[in-house]
C-alpha cells in the first residue's frame, strides 16, 4: 500500500511540467454591497469567471460591468472577505455548474454546494461534468413541437388549460394564492402519473424564507417526490447575486437530463424576486434605471432564461424542459411590467384571482384569463373528449352568473345551465396536496357533464365525486380505469361501459 | 458629477507639466486640497495608486514589484530587468512563504509566478 502510494507520487513529479506563465490579473479598488470594482484585467470578457484572492481564501466573482477603467463584478458568496487591493484573476471561462444523477433527492444552492445534510454530492469516482451555466438556447431545428402531456393533476388545470412536456407556463397571482401549492402538487404528480416517464423535477427557491423551503422539502419527501427531485435554493438571506444565478443554475441542471434524453420539469419560485434582485444588482452598478427601475435589459433576463425550456426533436435525443415560471403579482395587477413581460415570453398562464379564492374556490384558477397556447396537443384524446364541453359549459355560466340573484324569474334552460355550472364549478375544486390522476379525471368530467350530478346539491358534489372514485377504483379499476390510462382515450366498448358504471353508482346513491 | 481617478491623475500631470521641482511640490500640495475640498479623501489611495500609474505611462516605462524569499542580488535584478524592457523595480518584498523563487508584478496588470510555492500547489491539485 505504502509502495503505491510513493509510486504514484513518484510519477505525478517525473511527469509533473515546469510551466511559468504570465498572467493577468487585477486589484480591487472598491467593495460594497456585494459588488467589486476592479482595475486591469482590461481583456476581460462579459460574464466571465474571476477569482479574487483574500486573506479568508479565494472568492468567485463574475465580470458583468466592462468599463473603460474598471470592471464591476458581482460577488459570489462572502464579499465582506474582499478587500481594497485583493488581487483578481481571470479565469477565461464562464461559471459553469457540475451536474450529474447524484443531484436527484439533494438540495443545492446556485453554485452547487450542498445545502442538506446528507454529505457530499459527488463521490471520488463520479464523472466531473460542468454545464454552462449561461447557455444558447436550442435553436428551430432542435426542436419539435410539444406533443406529449405533463399532468398536473390538478383537475382545473389539466383539462381546460393543458401542460405539454416543454412548454413554457406562467402562474400569475397575487401573494398567498396558491400559487407554490400548484407547483409542489404537480412534482408530487409525476411520481402517480404512470403513463409517461417521470421526469426529474427541480424546484427553484428564489428569495424565499427558509422555514418555506424546509416545508416544502419536507413535504415532498414524505410524499416520496424527493426521489425525483433536486432543489435549488437561494434563500431570502443570501446575497441577491446568488438570487440572480439560482435561476440559470438550475437551468443547467435541467438541462443535463434534456440532453440525456429525459424529461425534465423546472419550477421557478419566483422570478419576480428574482427581477428585484436583478435590479438590486444593477443599480450598484450604476447601470441607467429604467421603468420601475429595472434596467433596460430585465425582458432579455428572463427571456433568455425561458428559451433554454424546450421539446428537442428526436435527433437530438427526444428530451424536454418543461418550465413553470412563478410570478407574483400586486392587488391583481397583471398589466404590470414585469407580469407583461413574462406572460409575452411563456407559452400560456395559469392565472389565481384572489376573489375566487375567497369564495372558496380552489385551486382559484381563472378559467376565462388562463390560457395554453399549446391546447390540446398536450392531452390524451380521453381528456380533450371530456375538456371541451367543460369548459364551454363554464364559459356560458360565466355569462349567466350575474343571472343567479333572479333564479325564480329564468326560464327552464338558462336554469339548467346555472345549476350545472355550480356543480362544475364544485367537481374542479381540490384540497392541496390531492392530485388526481388524469384518468379518474376523465370519469369525474365525463360525469359531470352528462348531468349525472345534476341532481346532486353543491355542498355535497365533492364528497360524491370523491365516492364515485373510490367505487371506480374498487369495481372497475382494471375494466375501465386502468384502459384510459394505458391507452389514453375513450373507446366505444369503454364509453359503454363507463355509462353503465355510472348508472349503477348515481342510481345507488340515489336510492 | 464626481471626477474618477483617472481623471484626477491626468489633470495632476496636466498642471505639473513643464514646472520646475518646487512648483511641482507645490502643485501636490494644491492637488491634495482639490481632493479634500470635492470630498474624495476616501478614494486617495485609488487616486494616488492612478497618479503613479500616470507618471509611469508618461515615462514610458513599466512599474514592477517582486516578491521573494531573499533579497535580490544585483544580477537577478538585472535578469528581471532583461526580461521587462523600461521596467522599473519600484517595489522590492521579502517573502518566505514563496519556499524559493521569485514573483513579479507588472503595472498591476501582469503577474509571472515563478514561486516553488505555486510550483507545490500545482502539483498537488
Amino acid at each position: 500500500m505504502k509502495d503505491s502510494i510513493i509510486e504514484n507520487l513518484k510519477k505525478e513529479i517525473e511527469g509533473f511540467k515546469h510551466e511559468i506563465k504570465a498572467e493577468k490579473m487585477g486589484r480591487v479598488l472598491e467593495v460594497g454591497d456585494g459588488i467589486a470594482k476592479i482595475s486591469g484585467i482590461s481583456e476581460v470578457g462579459s460574464q466571465e469567471m474571476l477569482l479574487i484572492e483574500t486573506s479568508g481564501g479565494e472568492v468567485v466573482g463574475i465580470a458583468f460591468n466592462l468599463e473603460e477603467d474598471l470592471v464591476g463584478a458581482i460577488v459570489l458568496g462572502d464579499s465582506t472577505k474582499v478587500k481594497e487591493g485583493d488581487v483578481v484573476k481571470p479565469t477565461g471561462r464562464v461559471l459553469s455548474m457540475r451536474v450529474g444523477d447524484e443531484l436527484i433527492g439533494r438540495v443545492v444552492d446556485p453554485l452547487g454546494n450542498q445545502q442538506d445534510e446528507h454529505g457530499p454530492i459527488f463521490g471520488t469516482k463520479s464523472k466531473e461534468l460542468y454545464y454552462p451555466v449561461e447557455r444558447v438556447a436550442p435553436s428551430v431545428l432542435d426542436r419539435e413541437s410539444v406533443n406529449t402531456p405533463l399532468h398536473t393533476g390538478i383537475k382545473a388545470i389539466d383539462s381546460m388549460i393543458p401542460v405539454g412536456r416543454g412548454q413554457r407556463e406562467l402562474i400569475i397571482g397575487d401573494r398567498q394564492i396558491g400559487k407554490t401549492s400548484i407547483a409542489i402538487d404537480t412534482i408530487i404528480n409525476q411520481g402517480k402519473d404512470t403513463r409517461y416517464p417521470t421526469p426529474i423535477c427541480i424546484y427553484v427557491a428564489i428569495g424565499q424564507k427558509e422555514s418555506k423551503v424546509a416545508k416544502i422539502v419536507a413535504r415532498l419527501k414524505e410524499q416520496g417526490a424527493m426521489e425525483y427531485t433536486i432543489v435549488v435554493s437561494a434563500p431570502a438571506s443570501s446575497p441577491a447575486s446568488l438570487w440572480f444565478l439560482a435561476p440559470y443554475s438550475a437551468t443547467a441542471i435541467g438541462e443535463y437530463f434534456m440532453h440525456k434524453g429525459k424529461d425534465a420539469l423546472i419550477i421557478y419560485d419566483d422570478l419576480s424576486k428574482h427581477a428585484w434582485a436583478y435590479r438590486e444588482l444593477s443599480l450598484l452598478l450604476r447601470r441607467p434605471p429604467g421603468r420601475e427601475a429595472y434596467p433596460g435589459d430585465i425582458f432579455y433576463v428572463h427571456s433568455r432564461l425561458l428559451e433554454r425550456a424546450a421539446k428537442l426533436s428526436r435527433e437530438k435525443g427526444g428530451g424536454s424542459l418543461t418550465a413553470l415560471p412563478i410570478i407574483e403579482t400586486q392587488l391583481g395587477d397583471v398589466s404590470a411590467y414585469i407580469p407583461t413581460n413574462v406572460i409575452s415570453i411563456t407559452d400560456g398562464q395559469i392565472y389565481l384571482e384572489p376573489e375566487l379564492f375567497y369564495q372558496g374556490i380552489r385551486p382559484a384558477v381563472n378559467a376565462g384569463l388562463s390560457v395554453s397556447r399549446v391546447g390540446s396537443a398536450a392531452q390524451t384524446k380521453a381528456m380533450k373528449k371530456v375538456a371541451g364541453k367543460l369548459r364551454l359549459e363554464l364559459a356560458q355560466f360565466r355569462e349567466l352568473a350575474a343571472f343567479t340573484q333572479f333564479a325564480s324569474e329564468l326560464d327552464e334552460s338558462t336554469r339548467k345551465r346555472i345549476e350545472r355550472g355550480r356543480v362544475l364549478i364544485e367537481v374542479l375544486k381540490q384540497p392541496e396536496m390531492d392530485p388526481v390522476s388524469f384518468e379518474k379525471q376523465v370519469v369525474l368530467f365525463y360525469a359531470a357533464i352528462h348531468g349525472h350530478f345534476d341532481t346532486t346539491p353543491p355542498s355535497e358534489v365533492v364528497k360524491k365525486g370523491n365516492d364515485l372514485l373510490d367505487y371506480m377504483e374498487t369495481m372497475h379499476n382494471d375494466t375501465v380505469l386502468g384502459v384510459i390510462q394505458s391507452s389514453g382515450e375513450i373507446s366505444k366498448e369503454i364509453e359503454e361501459k363507463l355509462k353503465v358504471a355510472l348508472e349503477d353508482f348515481f342510481s345507488v346513491s340515489r336510492s | 458629477m464626481k471626477s474618477t481617478a483617472k481623471q484626477y491623475a491626468q489633470a495632476f500631470f496636466a498642471a505639473t507639466e513643464g514646472r520646475g521641482e518646487k512648483d511641482q511640490k507645490k502643485m501636490m500640495g494644491h492637488f491634495l486640497t482639490t481632493i479634500r475640498k470635492n470630498g474624495d479623501m476616501p478614494r486617495l489611495h485609488g487616486i494616488m495608486r492612478e497618479v503613479e500609474r500616470e507618471y509611469y505611462k508618461q515615462q514610458g516605462a513599466h512599474k514592477i514589484e517582486v516578491e521573494s524569499v531573499t533579497p535580490l542580488s544585483v544580477s537577478t535584478k538585472k535578469q528581471i530587468l532583461a526580461m521587462v524592457s523600461h521596467g522599473v523595480i519600484a517595489k522590492e518584498c521579502v517573502d518566505a512563504s514563496l519556499v524559493g523563487g521569485v514573483t513579479i508584478c507588472v503595472d498591476d496588470e501582469t503577474f509571472i509566478d515563478a514561486s516553488i510555492k505555486n510550483q507545490l500547489v500545482k502539483l498537488f491539485k
